[in-house]
């Protein structure tokens, strides 16, 4: 298992470094390494899913541990773990990956810097894998970081362009505010528990080591934040449509299929750690970005753009998902939504590598000229649409509004965190339906694009059909992924206070017994519930009362479930109704925009939040550089300007002095010899004799004074 | 009868003559032989002054010491002088002031 995680993990480090210093030399640019390498993990991969299927048992596998910063008495433990949730993880990571390096030969073919493409696709597949093998919340947030670099360098991949270079750097700034959150996360639970393995981290929490559950709820807060900003949610989904300028396998890859869906992952792995609050702000979050997310698509023009709201808009759903409780449906969701989506983008991004262009208005009638491209783009909005049994789609959406509606049920007073994904399914069945319709029916806008385009090659086609295939066999995986991915549970306490507080799980195993749904009764009256003492107080308290208001009886579930099926088929058909009545027929959008202009206008300018947060983030910042711009020309280089000139003043001084007072000394001792020297000068005759009587003189005179 | 006074005098008038040879003589060997003048009639000096008023043979054989060191000096002199000589080809001592200052 050792060797099979560390190839899966360094291999495509290896490429990443062989292409960064050696990708010009080899031959078409090096790209057999990457897709090697991938293909290396993709096999390691494999193998790894099959030894932890064959094992049967959920929870840790394997783990491995070493010592990454050691001071003394202060030890950072990093580690890798393998268990079912990161086996699953492990597959779509790299079987996405591996099919986009595919994709990626054909598409990018004769780019500039085509070898940096591809060492950075083996960067980001590094990157991504860390995040998921770490079995520690420190290795996962490395993970994260370097996976929002390589995201950083993907979409900046044409940086020529000015708008390309400008979306990675509100991308990557974007993501920093989540990441910020996240850390503080990180240090509040090493601050209360003093460890950071997953393991120990559950462990200590179901001990009841935290010290209050406000804390606790603040905690997964503020981890929660660093997901909304890897994952696209409300607040801080600007990024990621303007992430499509980036090359279009790298859309289908991180903005749709793996990289964002770190964020719901990340959840997943805190979900036996969150409380009841932090799950509902995850839910209201994750149903708010479902819903605006959905509308925003309805009036985009740009193919990418609608693909990238529709991520936006299902990374919602899994939230939505997680924070009801449904462990298995919002994980589900993004195995399955990996798959289509990632589908819908490498066919988009055949499209425009077809016609050239991203205006679905300019396409027209390409169900023709490119039926492999059509085929599987149909079989993936089916699976986005939810479309029942045939696609994978239809097992994690339906899950997750099911449970959303018993939340509902359960609690009336958050009912709108079932009505807006609830409606968003709709919507989302309306925008992909217009954009099908748009670009693969009707007559050809642009004859001449329509005559340029064609099919792509093999290398283009095979990811296609291989996904789609997946996204078909929804049905063969889905009970397998949810029988094996349960949330993980390190003591028998936290055990039973999954199979309490998951509703999926008690779904699935039929009823709930006569205590527990009498609890759920109680504590499920009011929000306020679990603020009351006897539920915040100690972890003693805790074993008696596990938290976990969210519980509701097997009856309101099933009714959930059975009703959200008709509902969904009622939506399947509305949103296809709709999109067909009003695309279909030629009834151009302009009329129906002007009908409804105001909306139109709301909607096609994404509620204009990045105009607020250019208003009200981006230009104060900007008026605050200039302010200290200012403060730095007028009062820090004044000072400096100040003191220079007064040290400028000083040395003139000096130097006067030196000049003249030290100068004129030395100078003046040296004239003095000088006049001395030569007047004594002219005694040195040379000639002995005149010695002779000077010295002769000498001795007369001693004589004298001696007789004196 | 001849007392110690008329060496004195006559060992002064021996001085004189040697330094006067000295200052004046401008052939560099004159110069010499008026040092060797001068330096006898120390020892003229020496001798006459242990005759009337030491005893032993002291004086003598300072003399004697003497003797024996201005014939060493006129030795290193004449060395020197013919140094000089094959220099300048000349001994003439008003010349020779190549250390004038």
């Amino acid at each position: 298992m050792l060797t099979a995680a560390l190839i899966c993990l360094l291999v495509p480090l290896a490429a990443f470094v062989v292409q960064l210093f050696l990708g010009t030399r080899l031959p078409r640019g090096g790209d057999f390494v990457s897709v090697g390498a991938i293909g290396a993990s993709l096999l390691a991969a494999c193998w790894i899913f099959w030894q932890v299927m064959a094992g049967g048992e959920p929870g840790y596998q394997w783990s491995m541990v070493f010592r990454w910063v050691e001071v003394e008495g202060f030890t950072i433990p990093m580690g890798l773990a393998i268990d079912t949730l990161t086996a699953w993880m492990l597959l779509v990571v790299v079987g996405v990956s591996f099919l986009v390096h595919v994709f990626s030969i054909g598409y990018m073919h004769g780019e500039d810097r085509y070898h940096l493409y591809f060492g950075y696709l083996s960067l980001f597949s590094f990157s991504m894998l860390w995040l998921v093998l770490s079995d520690n919340l420190l290795g996962i947030f490395v993970g994260w970081e370097l996976v929002g670099v390589s995201s950083y360098l993907l979409i900046g991949f044409f940086f020529p362009k000015r708008s390309a270079a400008l979306a990675c750097k509100k991308a990557f700034l974007t993501n920093r505010v989540g990441d910020l959150g996240m850390w503080l996360g990180i240090m509040l639970v090493w601050k209360e528990l003093g460890v950071l393995r997953l393991e120990q981290v559950y462990h200590h929490v179901g001990a009841g080591a935290f010290s209050s559950e406000a804390t606790l709820t603040i905690a997964g807060v503020l981890l929660f934040v660093g997901a909304v900003g890897k994952s696209a949610q409300l607040p801080l989904h600007v990024w990621l449509p303007d992430a499509m300028e980036g090359p279009t396998p790298v859309s289908a890859l991180i903005h749709a299929a793996t990289m964002v869906a770190a964020g719901v992952y990340l959840v997943g792995r805190l979900f036996p750690i969150l409380t009841p609050d932090a799950l509902l702000v995850i839910a209201y979050v994750g149903a708010l970005t479902a819903f605006f997310a959905a509308t925003i698509a309805i009036v985009q023009d740009d193919i990418k753009r609608v693909l990238a709201y529709s991520t936006v808009s299902q990374l919602g759903y899994m939230m939505v998902g997680l924070g009801v409780g449904s462990y298995f449906g919002g994980l589900f969701h993004l195995t399955t939504h990996a798959a289509f989506k990632a589908c819908l983008f490498l066919g988009s991004g055949s499209v425009i590598h077809a016609v050239h262009t991203q205006n679905i208005w300019e396409m027209g009638g390409l169900r023709k000229k490119m039926p492999i491209t059509f085929a599987t783009w149909v079989i993936s909005t089916a699976a986005i649409s939810g479309f029942p049994v045939l696609t994978n789609g239809f097992f994690s959406k339906e899950r997750i509004l099911g449970d959303a509606m018993g939340f509902g049920l359960h609690l009336p007073q958050h009912f709108l965190i079932f009505a807006l994904p609830m409606v968003a399914a709709v919507i989302t069945v309306f925008y992909m339906t217009r954009v099908t319709i748009v670009t693969f029916f009707g007559e050809p806008r642009d004859r001449e694009k329509y005559e340029h385009a064609h099919e792509g090659g093999f290398e283009i086609t095979a990811p296609l059909m291989v996904l789609s295939a997946i996204t078909l066999l929804g049905f063969a995986y889905a009970g397998p992924f949810e029988r094996m991915v349960t949330p993980p549970s390190s003591t028998d306490y936290a055990a039973e206070q999954f199979a309490a507080f998951h509703y999926g799980e008690s779904l699935r195993t039929g009823a709930l017994d006569e205590s527990h749904g009498a609890h759920a009764a109680e504590a499920g009256r009011g929000e306020a519930a679990h603020e009351e003492p006897a539920h915040a107080e100690t972890g003693a308290e805790h074993h008696e009362a596990p938290w976990g208001p969210h519980r509701v009886d097997a009856h309101s579930l099933h009714t959930g479930h059975r009703a959200v099926l008709y509902l969904s088929l009622l939506a399947l058909i509305l949103g296809v109704a709709l999109a067909t009545l009003i695309y279909h027929r030629k009834r151009s959008q302009e009329a129906l925009a002007r009908r409804f202009s105001g909306t139109w206008r709301v909607l096609y300018n994404k509620y204009f939040v990045d105009e607020a947060y250019q208003a009200g983030v981006v230009n104060p910042l900007l008026w605050l550089n200039r302010l200290s711009a200012a403060f730095d020309r007028v009062v820090i280089d004044g000072a400096v300007n100040g003191s220079a000139t007064l040290t400028r003043a000083l040395s003139s001084g000096s130097g006067w002095s030196d000049l003249r007072i030290i100068d004129g000394i030395v100078n003046g001792i040296a004239s003095v010899t000088q006049v001395f020297g030569a007047a004594f000068r002219r005694v040195e005759t040379g000639r002995i004799q005149h010695y002779f009587a000077f010295f002769l003189a000498g001795t007369l005179v001693l004589m004298l004074i001696r007789v004196y | 009868m001849i007392g110690l006074v008329h060496y004195l005098v006559f060992a002064g008038i021996l001085f004189c003559l040697g330094l006067f040879a000295v200052l004046t003589r401008r052939n560099a060997v004159t110069v010499l032989m008026g040092i060797e003048l001068m330096l006898n009639a120390g020892n003229v000096n020496l001798v006459a002054f242990n005759r009337f008023v030491g005893s032993g043979v002291n004086g003598q054989i300072f003399a004697l010491f003497i003797i024996v060191l201005a014939a060493a000096e006129a030795a290193v002199a004449l060395a020197i002088l013919l140094n000089i000589y094959r220099t300048y080809k000349h001994i003439t001592v008003d010349e020779i002031h190549l250390l004038r200052g």
